[in-house]
């Protein structure tokens, strides 16, 4: 048996900028020449406090994009990170969103809350490639408040059709109140659609069972799951769904391939 | 090309421990606090010899008896050597607020695992599968010996014939050793294995006779394990019952403690963390084993997605019976029954299974 090399060892980046975008959560901009995947995360490091696993929300020039919300002791601490800072990372690990299947079809993303940031690379790659015959954004948040990366809303809107919803609006009109999946109800879903979910699990749910009413199979339904992955190498166990681990074989799953245990409860 | 075999005195025994102990550090089973544990021995005094260990449901004891390799397999695994309870990682120290990585360098240690069971064995390739990752696994697994025995006994709590695991060794050894009235039959399985034989005196061809009774004796120990339960379709029948209903009941017995994840030879699973000094100027980055058992083990933040005991029963035997069949295409339990013995609620995984199985 060869021995591999040490997929403990740490890689650096530096942080170019750091920005808030609601409440506690925050968008690092990292610099790296890493070769990054959508759908892929990333271990980033806090010193004396451990690693969290993070989805990479998008590429940048010369890096890439995290968006953290800070809610345990290590994602308290790396929003913390002024520009310059080094930050310790592993990665990227996982598998990937399969956007090249999708040539030629139509895509639908579905976002709820920080879920946007797990879509968000897949969507500006599969706009910037436009090989899709149309291409539909669906993204819920809880309040007119909590809207994730809305200073790209513009630009989306121009490139595709890109719909929001908040559950209860702030003072803000202009948006639409209601649920994700109201907006799933009423969105013209062609033929051979793909779609893409990434959100809290009741929202899924119901997006699934929608999503069959209107006919879409299970093969065609893309989840993006979380777990607490603990070493990403598929070794210490803290990821797994049934015989899958969610860091190596994941994080993105084929509805079809997952459904018999996303189905049991506590499975 | 068929294993070489030969047939040593006791003496010959000495002088081949002799020549392991001048290159490695010897692990053997050997008696401590009335209990045969695999740990560091120096010579062949050391060894368990004479010792048999009586097993049940959340029992241990032990007796004297009058074969050399009387007893089974140790209370502990190899996995306290090849992935120990507790292991630096990585240190990070932080001067002049510049963070420094330092890799914890590889292990000294050369081992040679001596008096290794069917079981066993078998559980290390299990390992050897999950840590293909891993340098520290495999770099110590790389440079280690391993001289395997073939059982003369079942106990209660064994049940290799059952997972297919037993009780006749095939392969995976450097050197396989078999007890016979007043001689050890010696089987060679690799390059290594055979310039270490090389050197021990003392050694004969055995008779046909004498390969004849190694046989006889294996099956006479097929036939001592108790047929508890079917392995056949196991994984399609645990499949078809994955609904909590069925395992309710361990609730009432199981005390989640995690004796079974730790005495298991492949339970595997482990947590990273973080070690600071008080001056917060220095991290050990330390893995330590844990086990689907604890509570928290699969927690997203306050999201506990096994909260419940029977659940986290269920994915133990899910992950031994039927994932690792997906992954390996074989089962991860082994039939060592150290998860019966050592369960201070006396459960029996055999039990177990075969209740959910036949509900």
């Amino acid at each position: 048996m060869s021995v591999p090399k040490d997929p403990f060892e740490f890689k650096t980046a530096k942080v170019m900028k750091v920005i808030r975008e609601y409440d506690y959560v925050y968008t690092l901009y990292l610099e790296s020449k890493e070769r990054v995947k959508p759908g892929q995360y990333h271990m980033l490091y806090a010193f004396g406090r451990g690693e969290a696993p993070i989805t990479i929300a998008g590429k940048t020039r010369g890096g890439f994009i995290h968006t953290i919300r800070a809610v345990g002791s290590v994602t308290k601490a790396l929003v913390k990170l002024k520009e310059g800072d080094l930050i310790f990372y592993r990665g990227p690990f996982g598998n990937s969103w399969k956007l090249k299947e999708a040539f030629g079809k139509s895509l639908l993303f579905i976002s709820g809350g920080l879920g946007l940031a797990a879509t968000r690379f897949p969507y500006e790659e599969a706009l910037r490639v436009g090989k899709f015959k149309k291409i539909i954004h669906l993204y819920g948040a809880k309040d007119s408040e909590s809207l994730l990366y809305r200073y790209l809303y513009p630009l989306w809107s121009a490139k595709s059709d890109f719909r929001v919803v908040v559950e209860k609006t702030k003072g803000n009109r202009t948006l639409k109140v209601g649920l994700v999946t109201d907006l799933l109800k009423e969105a013209p879903l062609d033929e051979n659609t793909m779609v893409f979910i990434c959100g809290p699990e009741p929202m899924f749910k119901t997006c699934l069972e929608i999503l069959r009413q209107k006919g879409v199979p299970d093969e065609r339904i893309f989840l993006s799951l979380e777990r607490h992955m603990k070493c990403s190498i598929g070794s210490c166990g803290h990821c797994m769904l049934g015989p899958y681990y969610v860091c190596k074989d994941g994080p993105i799953f084929p509805y079809s391939l997952i459904r018999v245990f996303h189905e049991e409860k506590e499975l | 090309m068929p294993a070489k075999k030969y047939k040593i005195t006791p003496k010959g025994l000495e002088n081949l421990f002799d020549l392991l102990s001048r290159n490695y550090n010897i692990v053997g089973p050997s008696v401590e606090k009335r209990l045969i544990k695999f740990k560091q021995v120096k010579s062949l005094d050391d060894i368990a010899f004479g010792f048999k260990s009586i097993e049940g449901a959340g029992f241990y004891n032990l007796e004297r008896d009058n074969w050399w390799f009387s007893y089974n397999r140790p209370a502990n695994t190899l996995k306290d050597f090849l992935h120990p309870g507790e292991r630096f990682l990585t240190e990070i120290i932080k001067e002049d607020n510049e963070e420094k990585t330092f890799q914890v360098p590889r292990s000294p240690w050369q081992y040679c695992f001596f008096d290794i069971r069917s079981c066993d064995l078998q559980a290390l390739f299990i390992m050897d599968k999950v840590f293909k990752k891993e340098p520290f696994y495999l770099d110590l697994r790389n440079r280690s010996l391993i001289i395997a025995v073939n059982c003369n006994h079942a106990m209660e709590n064994c049940f290799c014939t059952i997972t297919k695991t037993g009780p006749e060794i095939r392969k995976g050894f450097d050197l396989l050793l078999t007890e016979g009235e007043d001689y050890f039959l010696l089987e060679v399985g690799s390059k290594k294995g055979q310039i270490l034989l090389d050197q021990v005196s003392d050694k004969r061809v055995p008779s046909r006779g004498e390969l004849e009774d190694k046989n006889r004796r294996l099956r006479m120990l097929k036939g001592e394990m108790a047929d508890k339960f079917n392995m056949e379709n196991i994984a399609e029948k645990l499949l078809s019952r994955l609904n909590l209903t069925y395992w309710k009941e361990i609730e009432e017995r199981c005390l989640s403690c995690g004796n079974c994840t730790s005495v298991c030879p492949t339970c595997f699973c482990y947590d990273i963390l973080e070690k600071s000094s008080l001056s917060f100027a220095k991290t050990q980055r330390t893995i330590v084993w844990d086990s689907c058992f604890s509570p928290d083990f699969a927690t997203i933040n306050r999201f506990n997605i096994r909260g419940s005991l029977s659940s986290r029963y269920r994915h133990w035997i899910l992950h031994k019976f039927v994932y690792s069949t997906l992954h390996f295409k074989r089962c991860s339990c082994v039939g060592c029954g150290r998860c019966i013995t050592f369960c201070p609620a006396g459960i029996d995984i055999r039990e177990e299974v075969l209740k959910v199985v036949s509900s």
